[in-house]
This record gives C-alpha cells, structure tokens and sequence, in this order.
C-alpha cells in the first residue's frame, strides 16, 4: 500500500516537472542546450583525442624500419607519404642497399619502389603502387596474412585499407586487371591509399602505362628503387648509422636524404599534443561555461517559482517533495540535453571522422564499439551528475524561508 | 506572422547552408585539367536544392493556408530525400575514401538532406496535431 502511494507521488512529481518544463520554453531551451553542448564537447573531445592516440600507436607499430634512404630532396615527400600519402617520387641506385648492409649496427635492409598510378582506370583517385622486395621485406610481410603471402604471386597485388577493389576482387591499373590476393589492416597512415605488389608486377604494369602512353621513368631510372629501409640492430646508434651511410653514398655519387622514421613520429605526436592541449582547454572551458550557466538559470527559474512553491508547501506538499520536484526537472532538463548533445555529436564525429584526421593532419583510427559505448555513458553520467548538482544548489540556496513571508513578499 | 517567419527561415537557413556549404568549407573535389569527377556534378546540382530549399523558405513567410504550408513542407522533405540520393545513388563522389567530396561534401550533405526531411516532416505531424495554418 505505501509502495503504491510512494509510486503515484513519484509520479505525480514526474508530471508537474514536465509541465514545468513546458511551461518556461525559453528558459528550459537554454538549460537543455548547455546540457547538450556539455555532452556534445565531452564525447566529442575524448572520442577524438582517444582516435589520435591509437592512430599514433598504430602508426608507430606499423613503421618496421629505423631508417630510410630516399633520393635527395625527397625527405618532406617521403613523410608525408608515412602520413597521408604522396605520388611523385625520384629513384635511387639499388647498389646502395648492399652498401648500407654492411654498415656496422644495421641488422636488415630491403628495398621499395613507389610510383602513382593516374586516377581514371582505378578509384577515381590516385593510388600509390609501392613494390616491395618479399625475400628481404619486414615492413609489409609482418602486416599481411600467412595464406594472402602464399596466394600474392606475379600479377596479383595487396591492398591498403582505404582502396577499393571492383566487384570481381581485382583492381585495374592501365587497362590491365590485377587480381587482389588481399587487403591490410588499416594503418591510419598513407599506406592505407597504397596497392602493394612485387616488382614484376611493377614492371608489368609500368609497361602498360608505356603502352597506353604515359612515360614515368626514363631508361636510366630502370632497375632503381625508390626507398631503402633499414633495421638496425637492438640500441643501434641510428645517427651513427645515418653518417656513415651518408658518407658512403656522396661516394658513390648518389645524393640522398635518411629519414628517421621515429622523428617523423614524433612530429606527428608533438602536431598531436598541442591539439590534445587545446582539446583539453576547450572542454574544461565548456565544462566550466555549462556549469556556471546552468546554477545561474535554475537558480534564477526557483527563484522566479518562490510562491508556486510557497502555496505547494501551504497545501500540504513537504519541503523533501519541493525539492524532488527541482531535482526531477533537473534531471529531465539534462537528460534531453545530454541525448541531444550525444545524438550530434555522434554523427558529426563519426560523419567528418576522415576529414577531421586528414584537416589535422594526424592519424586517426576509429574506436571500437566498446570505447565508444564507455565515452557515450561517462559523457553521460557526467553532464546529467551535472545538471542534477546545480539544481540541487539552487534549490538549497532557497533556504527554509517562513512560507507565510514567502508568499506575501513585494506586498 | 511570428511562426510562419520563424518557420521560413529554417528553411532560408538549411537552404544557404548546403548552397554556400558546397561551394566553400564543404566543396567538391577541383577540377583537374579536362577532368571532371562526378562529385563536381554533385556539387552543382546540390547548389540547385540548396536554392530550391530557401526558394520554399521565402514561400513559407509569405503565403498563408494550410495546405499550402503542408504542400512546402512535402517539398522541402522531398528535396531533403534529393540532398541524400545525390552523392550516394543518383551522381555519387569520387570513391576514395580521404577525397575531399567523399570525407566532407557526402556527409554534410546527407546530415543537411536529414535534417530537412526531419524539420519538414516534424512541421508538417505538428500542424495536423494543432490543427492550424
């Protein structure tokens, strides 16, 4: 019997909160918009930052080698290749790779070619179509699939995350088909925009493009190679590596740059901190902002409800109801707000999520189902704590004042 | 005078919104020497909806009667439909994923065509619930 009391009283409360609610529309919009701006920044801000991080730890994980020998002039190319993936490239001798060898602390080597295929037969993009050595490879193997390395023979290519094969499992380059024998994890780098074959298969398709017109090595080029990557050995000096093989180069008379892949990680994580920073700022601020106005419009909203009150207390409603009545209405206000925020913020994140990683110009990997879910619910918990604290104190700031003055205030 | 004023200019709104959005922050991919993709068909047809959405906002501020209003709103809710086919069914974007049109101009404009038809279709259950014009 009093459960059943309790419960209609519960519901009653319920109502007279929403029709409240309904009543103020102006007031009501502003408290559910900074509740929804509140959960829009904080879902948005972890989700973003969370995408970045791992995209780093991806990045830095897939990055097999220390070291890489790339022609003269190429070193900006080449990072941004590691990034976003860029198409034009020089060639350097591949006798430099025995060369680099022997030089002491390097423990592997193994070369690659790049070249960019013209965007009408596939993707309606350029694709980078990067040739890797799979004697000597430990950049790319260790990503691919045991069975997809027995089934990628001449002709047949691996894809990158990001490229799109035609319906029939191939991928055209030149006019010529090439069957895709897999495609890469994603890799939040430019190699997701890559298709990765043998250099037989380079060759061919290059001789396809000759035959269709287009000329991208001159015959001295033939038989280069585009990048060197090295593996050195466990606590290997790399900068004294890098001066050695520079020195042995110039005497060759090949002009190179060595990228250090680690440094250009580290750009990317100091480009990715200062948006952390900021990110980090922006939330507090909007936190801060969201909260300040949400005490100062509920406070002001009870105050206005003094006598509404008032005349509650005088039909017999005690003053624990008044104030379950404020903390409902709260609670409503901010869980409309908190859904709102969420409900955008989801779909402008997951939207723009490309575009965000490529306008920063880091990489970035989806979360997983599970984070998404456990920065959906602490957003959440959060701003509806939130909203429920500052109508909590402003309903206190109230105070106990005699209900008989209350009412008869301004008189 | 208040509402339908403050019902046109959603609509005035969404309409600049997809018209400006496609030709500046959410743009096409650009033209490469004789080479047009298809998402630069996209983004001028787009720009035609986008006009034909505040042409319909213009509308709703001045010319009175239910039915009329509905008849817009059936409009705006099919050019909301248009704003979504076109960079998925009826023209499409280029299909790599980090292109500009396919990471940007795609998803505004899907959002932009949704909440069209979700503006248009609430005015329209609105209206029939209050009964007026």
């Amino acid at each position: 019997m009093e459960k059943k009391k309790q419960r209609s009283v519960g519901r009653y409360i319920a109502g007279y909160a929403f029709v409240s609610i309904r009543q103020k529309p102006f007031q009501s919009g502003i408290l559910g918009l900074f509740a929804a701006l509140m959960a829009f920044t904080l879902f948005t801000g972890t989700l973003l930052g969370s995408g970045m991080r791992s995209g780093i730890g991806r990045m830095k994980e897939r990055l097999g080698a220390d070291l890489m020998i790339v022609p003269e002039g190429q070193r900006a190319k080449t990072e941004k290749l590691l990034l976003t993936g860029n198409p034009e490239f020089s060639y350097l001798s591949s006798d430099l790779e025995g060369v680099a060898r022997e030089v002491k602390g390097v423990s592997r080597t193994t070369s690659q070619f790049y070249f960019s295929s013209v965007s009408a037969d596939c993707c309606s993009t350029r694709v980078q179509l990067i040739a890797f050595d799979p004697k000597t490879d430990f950049a790319i193997l260790p990503w691919i699939n045991r069975e997809e390395i027995k089934k990628t023979k001449n002709g047949q290519v691996l894809i990158g995350a990001d490229v799109i094969a035609q319906k029939n499992h191939a991928i055209k380059f030149y006019g010529q088909e090439h069957p895709v024998a897999g495609k890469l994890s994603p890799t939040a780098t430019g190699l997701d925009q890559s298709v990765f074959m043998t250099r037989k298969t380079m060759n061919q398709i290059l001789k396809d493009a000759k035959n269709k017109g287009f000329k991208f090595l001159s015959p001295k080029d033939e038989g280069k190679v585009s990048a060197i990557l090295i593996k050195a050995e466990e606590g290997a000096d790399l900068q004294k590596i890098e001066t050695t093989i520079a020195k042995r180069a110039t005497k060759m008379g090949e002009a190179v740059d060595i990228v250090q892949t680690q440094k250009v990680i580290g750009t990317v994580a100091s480009q990715f901190s200062v948006f952390d920073k900021g990110l980090r700022i922006w939330e507090i601020a909007i936190v801060i902002l969201s909260a300040v106005v949400l005490l100062l419009v509920f406070s002001f909203s009870f105050r206005e409800r003094k006598k509404e009150f008032a005349i509650l207390r005088i039909v017999g409603i005690t003053t624990q109801r008044i104030r379950a009545l404020t903390r409902v209405q709260g609670l409503m206000i901010s869980l409309a707000g908190t859904l709102a925020g969420l409900v955008s913020g989801g779909v402008i994140v997951f939207a723009f999520w490309t575009w965000i990683s490529d306008s920063f110009q880091v990489p970035m990997i989806t979360p997983s189902i599970l984070k998404v879910l456990q920065v959906t619910l602490s957003a959440a918990f959060f701003t509806v704590v939130l909203g429920l604290i500052a109508a909590d104190i402003a309903t206190r700031a109230l105070g106990n004042a005699e209900t008989y003055f209350t009412l008869r205030e301004g008189e | 005078m208040k509402k339908r004023l403050l019902h046109g200019l959603i609509y005035i709104i969404l309409g600049l919104i997809v018209s400006i959005g496609v030709l500046t922050v959410f743009h096409a991919c650009p033209v490469m020497k004789d080479m047009i993709m298809k998402c630069y068909w996209t983004q001028r047809v787009s720009v035609a909806v986008g006009i034909g959405i505040v042409i319909l906002g213009v509308l709703a501020v001045f010319v009175k009667g239910k039915g009329f209003a509905d008849g817009l709103d059936v409009a705006a809710v099919l050019f909301g439909v248009l704003l979504i086919l076109l960079p998925t069914v009826l023209i499409g974007v280029c299909g790599a994923k980090h292109m500009h049109c396919h990471a940007a101009t795609r998803p505004a404009l899907m959002i932009a065509g949704a909440l069209t038809i979700l503006y248009g279709g609430c005015s329209i259950l609105w209206r029939r619930r209050n009964k007026e014009a």
